[in-house]
């Protein structure tokens, strides 16, 4: 799915990994080449995602749909820059 | 291997293994452990991982209560780092596979981070993330520097290298020359505080190199080659052997010429004197001093009493090193022991806490500090006159801008005195006094101050950063900073002047006076002392002898005509290799 984000770093990152590492499912973001677990604020962090480019969300595992609603959600708040 | 350029501001080579220095102090003293306490050392890291995520814990829980959730907030999102497996595991990886030490390999795997980051240069998050993790590191080798460390190696007391992005005075006072090798800074100029140390202490040392600390973890080998000023990270074999090779040859040339010059006069062929001082910061310098040949102390800066102190040193102490600089130089040779020159760039008294001026050059530094805080320069004056009956103490005022400056520094001085008197505590009356003209003000009223001092002493590194306004650390205006300047060498040239008409001695501290490229420019003005670097005292020697006075003078008259920095140092330097091919390269 696509999603624009402002440059994503820390606060949203950690938000977003500690929301992850509450789900028994597997999280992964694709940036580009570069991939990073959604459980890890450094690998997302080093995604180096720039305002407006486009980030994937993959999302593996029990009410995978809800869990990805609420990724986008954190990713989408207008302090995640 | 990396090899980086930087400026070379004190020659020799140095070779060992890297002491990264960040900003806040944090050491990393050993690279790597022996393969039987790989596990030992992952477990150090597990357990400091684990404090250093509490520590984090109570810090947000103490934030959100005193300034609320969004606040708190913040410092949660600093915490995550420390619950970040993969983060921690890369880390780990690094011990288990190379014997690293847990805080090598902290300190490693943030920098191929940083290394990253810095590539991604339009990140505009970049240089956040990048506080972060230097956070991040910090807060680690912090918390695994203050665990006891089993004795594993013997490599974290062996001689280092030392690599910083900028060294604070506080650091470098802490040196042990016998542990330091050399020094590496990422900022930094020809005349910075640290070029200035490095010479005290006699290391090699390349400054303002750019940015190079992430491509370089505590441990590696490094060379530093203060005479080209290049600095090369892990080099190959051959390098290493080459540099070996020029190390063990370092002593020449100026060591050849040290031999026939250390009990020759310093006089130039027509027999005219010129005394060679040295500066030092220290009372441990006055050996070379002596060893150097210097004539006597030409500047004792004594702010080094004021490091590493939270609280302003006794007059105890100050009069301690004073004695100890005045018997060892004994009865015949001077010592200008120079007042305070604090703020500016430099230590701050602790009795007036941190200063936040916006311009601290113009702002409240030096005397005008002194005199403002009377307790702070009564202590020391009291100290300097009690020392003074030890050998031949001298007292200089740095920053004086006006004649009423001078005027009240001299009135303080008599208030001392009297108290002495008063409690009977002896010290040696007539003591020379004299000001020193490092601003243009100065310079321009110098006929006035020299009737009210013994001696003159032109401190060249501020008058030449005062009259083209220039800061002298400053990339952008560097070009600007010559003590070359013709606009400087008419001021020098009415300080001369006004010291020759009221017959006090003109003397020279600053760098310029170590370069023999001026020796011949200031003993044409009328400069007939010189106070340098010790280092540096053998190589002026040679070149005073190789002079006339007459020579001198219409070399002086030809720059005093000149319009530029670089017309005058051209001349200068085709000068002297004319007259001593050997000395220009």
């Amino acid at each position: 799915m696509g999603h624009e984000p402002y440059g994503l770093h820390m606060r949203p990152a950690a938000e977003l990994a500690k929301c992850a590492r509450q789900w028994s499912g597997t999280i992964t973001l694709r940036h580009g080449e570069l991939t990073a677990d959604g459980t890890s604020p450094s690998e997302l962090m080093m995604l180096m995602v720039m305002p407006g480019s486009e980030l994937i969300l993959e999302a593996d595992g029990p009410e995978a749909e809800h869990w990805l609603d609420l990724f986008e959600k954190i990713l989408s708040q207008p302090n995640a820059a | 291997m990396e090899i980086r350029r930087g400026i070379a501001v004190c020659p020799g080579i140095a070779i060992g293994p890297a002491l990264v220095l960040d900003n806040e102090g944090v050491w990393i003293k050993t690279k790597s452990v022996a393969s039987n306490m790989i596990e030992a050392e992952v477990g150090r890291l597990s357990t400091a991982v684990f404090e250093a995520r509490t520590h984090a814990e109570d810090k947000q829980k103490d934030i959100a209560a005193k300034f609320g959730r969004d606040i708190g907030a913040i410092f949660e999102a600093k915490g995550g780092f420390f619950e970040d497996r993969k983060l921690i595991n890369g880390i780990i990886t690094l011990i288990r596979a190379d014997s690293y030490s847990a805080e090598y390999a902290v300190s490693r795997h943030v920098r191929e981070i940083l290394k990253k980051l810095d590539s991604a240069a339009n990140l505009p998050q970049a240089a956040r993330m990048r506080g972060d993790y230097i956070d991040f590191e910090r807060e680690l080798l912090l918390i695994l520097n203050g665990q006891e460390r089993e004795p594993l190696n013997k490599s974290s007391t062996d001689p280092v290298v030392v690599l910083a992005n900028d060294l604070t005075p506080n650091e470098t006072a802490e040196f042990d020359a016998d542990v330091v090798l050399g020094l590496a800074t990422e900022t930094g100029g020809a005349t910075s505080h640290t070029a200035i140390l490095a010479n005290a202490l006699d290391l090699p040392a390349v400054v303002g190199v750019g940015r190079f600390l992430t491509e370089v973890s505590g441990g590696d080998i490094v060379i530093i080659d203060g005479n080209t000023g290049l600095v090369i990270l892990d080099p190959d074999e051959p390098t290493l052997a080459r540099y070996k090779k020029l190390r063990a040859a370092q002593l020449t040339p100026s060591g050849e010429h040290l031999v026939f010059s250390r009990h020759a006069r310093a006089e130039t062929k027509d027999g005219v004197h010129v005394a060679l001082l040295g500066n030092i910061e220290f009372p441990s310098e006055v050996k070379q001093c002596i060893d150097k040949g210097a004539e006597g102390v030409g500047l004792y800066r004594t702010e080094f009493l004021y490091v590493q102190k939270s609280s302003d040193p006794t007059e105890e102490e100050h009069y301690e090193a004073y004695k100890r600089v005045l018997q060892e130089m004994g009865e015949d040779r001077p010592v200008v022991i120079r007042t305070l020159d604090l703020g500016g760039d430099k230590y701050h008294p602790a009795s007036m806490g941190p200063t936040h001026e916006k311009n601290p050059f113009l702002g409240l530094r030096s005397i005008r500090l002194c005199l403002r805080n009377l307790p702070l320069f009564k202590t020391q004056l009291r100290a300097i006159l009690r020392a003074s009956v030890y050998g031949q103490a001298r007292i200089m005022f740095p920053m004086i801008s006006t004649i009423l400056e001078l005027r009240q520094c001299l009135s303080y001085l008599r208030e001392v005195q009297e108290d002495l008197d008063e409690a009977k505590i002896p010290y040696k009356p007539n003591i020379p006094l004299g000001t020193m003209i490092e601003v243009p003000s100065a310079a321009l009223m110098s006929d006035k101050l020299a009737t009210l001092v013994n001696f003159f002493s032109i401190g060249t590194n501020d008058l030449v950063q005062y009259t083209l306004a220039a800061d002298r650390n400053n990339e952008n205006v560097a070009d600007l900073y010559s003590a070359a300047d013709p606009s400087v060498l008419r001021l020098m040239e009415m300080v001369a002047r006004a010291g020759h008409v009221a017959g006090i001695d003109v003397n020279v501290c600053g760098e310029m006076s170590g370069e023999p490229l001026y020796t011949p420019l200031l003993i044409g003005l009328g400069v007939r002392q010189l106070s340098a670097t010790p280092r540096k005292i053998p190589e002026i020697k040679r070149v005073v002898r190789a002079l006339t006075v007459n020579e001198c003078k219409s070399v002086a008259r030809e720059c005093l005509q000149m319009e530029t920095a670089s017309e005058v140092s051209r001349y200068l330097r085709d000068n002297l290799r004319r007259i001593m091919p050997d000395t220009v390269d």
